[in-house]
């Protein structure tokens, strides 16, 4: 009997008992507080092998705890089903045309750092292995061949499934707290740099004999950036060599530091009443903020002159700011050439995101949009950035 | 055309209402725009969105749909397999 990968919306979830549902497609634990609190857990395949995509859609679906499997041939496309879908586990072949999967997971565990990996390949290297485990993934296989394989692979699959998202955790080769990692390397008086990402923001704290003696977070230094980086909940860290000739900029002892941080944190957690009370996007500057407000609105790239750039949300600034400039140039020469006047906006929808791009006053904007919005929300959107911007 | 009325003294031109198709090349297939608008334009829009286009795809952000919003002039444009079909619509004043 065929079976079908699909998506479940919480209406179905709703009412278990309708044949159109077919297995109820929420887990077996966690549900009985409401009904309607529990997701599906969803696993996304990612092959350019359409043949293993169909069979193991197949046999995944059929779990115990009813995952939702969706499939995707390409990593372009797997990485926007990542970005508008929240999934419980990716599951990557790693040899692929253009992107490979060693791309995919590293770009997946910087932006959904509670994402479950798991790497699957037709070849048995050992590099390959130990490069899938740098990159921090849950658990590497070879393809399964025969029905035991199959059948351990599921088991593993499943077992993943059950461990659930974890409360925040900072994730690279193991996942600790972040109050863990410092005090680790601070007790052993190691000499490290800890190089900490969240999503597109990129931390480091420097340790030197066990001393906690500077940190960095975009243009912020010392105490304030250690502070910062601290308020992270969740994200990445690898640990880097020391660099004993760092300057200090941090003078107090790392124990008074957390303390200090520890303090800070709960206190913000008190005012905010409840929730996760971190700043979704703390490292951003505050001439994009008002723009980062606007509905839809998901990466900016500001360019007021060379070398002026500020960004936030984008991973290539440089590659993304040329092309910016050219498609504007190139419909600012169309708009004189046809003489239809100023050109006041250019926008792109797209499976991927949607766009706005300005320019005002030598100043280009570009902004990525939510891919679920239409052509009329990119304008309306579109508009309300350029009013922000005309203030600027 | 109106005597009495000068064009380029209202600003931006006039623009007719239609559609067309360009092929990957830049080549015209189709147009529903009348035979006023002359043929380099019509080019010159296909050879600027396809450039928009392409260069789309290869930063990994592919478009299925493009518009240009001008203060006297609305170009959308809609990906048909590295060709295109591009909507060229006057703004009100």
């Amino acid at each position: 009997m065929p079976v079908k990968a699909q998506a479940w919306s919480p209406l179905e979830v709703a009412v278990p008992g309708s044949a159109e549902c077919g297995p109820a497609p929420v887990s077996e634990k966690g549900d009985g507080d409401t009904g309607l609190r529990a997701c599906p857990r969803k696993i996304l395949i990612l092959d350019d092998d359409q043949e293993f995509l169909d069979t193991y859609s197949r046999i995944l679906s059929r779990l115990p705890s009813h995952p939702d499997v969706r499939v995707a041939s390409c990593a372009t496309r797997a990485l926007a089903l990542l970005e508008t879908e929240p999934f419980s586990l990716l599951i990557t072949d790693l040899r692929m045309p253009k992107i490979d999967g060693f791309q995919v997971l590293l770009s997946a565990r910087r932006r959904f750092p509670s994402l479950k990996t798991v790497a699957i390949t037709g070849l048995g290297d050992q590099q390959y292995r130990a490069r899938a485990y740098a990159s921090g993934i849950d658990l590497y296989t070879e393809k399964p061949t025969t029905a035991t394989e199959i059948r351990l692979f599921s088991e593993c699959v499943d077992a993943l499934l059950a461990q659930g998202v974890q409360d925040g955790g900072f994730r690279g080769i193991q996942s600790k707290s972040l109050m863990d990692l410092i005090q680790i390397e601070c007790l052993s008086q190691n000499s490290t740099v800890l190089h900490i990402t969240r999503g597109s923001l990129e931390g480091r704290v420097w340790v030197d004999r066990g001393d906690v003696i500077d940190a960095q977070i975009q243009d912020l230094r010392g105490e304030a950036a250690f502070k910062q980086i601290f308020a992270w909940k969740t994200g990445n860290f690898e640990i880097l060599p020391g660099e004993p000739h760092h300057p200090r900029a941090i003078y107090s002892s790392y124990e008074s530091l957390l303390l200090d941080c520890a303090q800070s944190l709960d206190e913000s957690a008190a005012d905010a009443g409840s929730g996760d009370g971190t700043p979704e996007a703390p490292g951003i500057s505050r001439t994009l903020q008002p723009l980062a407000g606007v509905r839809g609105v998901e990466s900016l790239l500001l360019v007021s002159g060379p070398g002026k750039c500020e960004s936030w949300g984008v991973e290539n600034p440089q590659e993304l700011a040329g092309w910016t400039h050219r498609v504007l140039r190139e419909f600012q020469t169309l708009g004189e050439t046809l003489n239809a006047g100023p050109l006041r906006s250019v926008e792109g929808v797209g499976l991927v995101r949607g766009v706005v791009l300005l320019s005002q006053n030598g100043t280009d904007l570009m902004a990525g949009m939510n891919r679920k919005l239409t052509a009329r929300l990119i304008r309306i959107a579109g508009r309300e950035l350029a009013t922000y911007l005309g203030k600027e | 055309m109106n005597p009495l009325i000068n064009s380029r003294a209202m600003g931006p031109a006039r623009f007719p209402r239609g559609s067309y198709t360009v092929s990957a090349t830049g080549g015209i297939v189709i147009s529903t725009l009348p035979h006023t608008f002359p043929r380099e334009q019509m080019e010159a829009i296909g050879k600027v969105i396809l450039s928009a286009l392409a260069s789309a795809r290869e930063m990994g952000t592919p478009f299925t749909e493009l518009a240009a919003d001008f203060a006297g002039l609305e170009i959308r444009a809609r990906d048909l397999a590295g060709g295109a079909i591009i909507f060229v619509t006057p703004q009100e004043y």
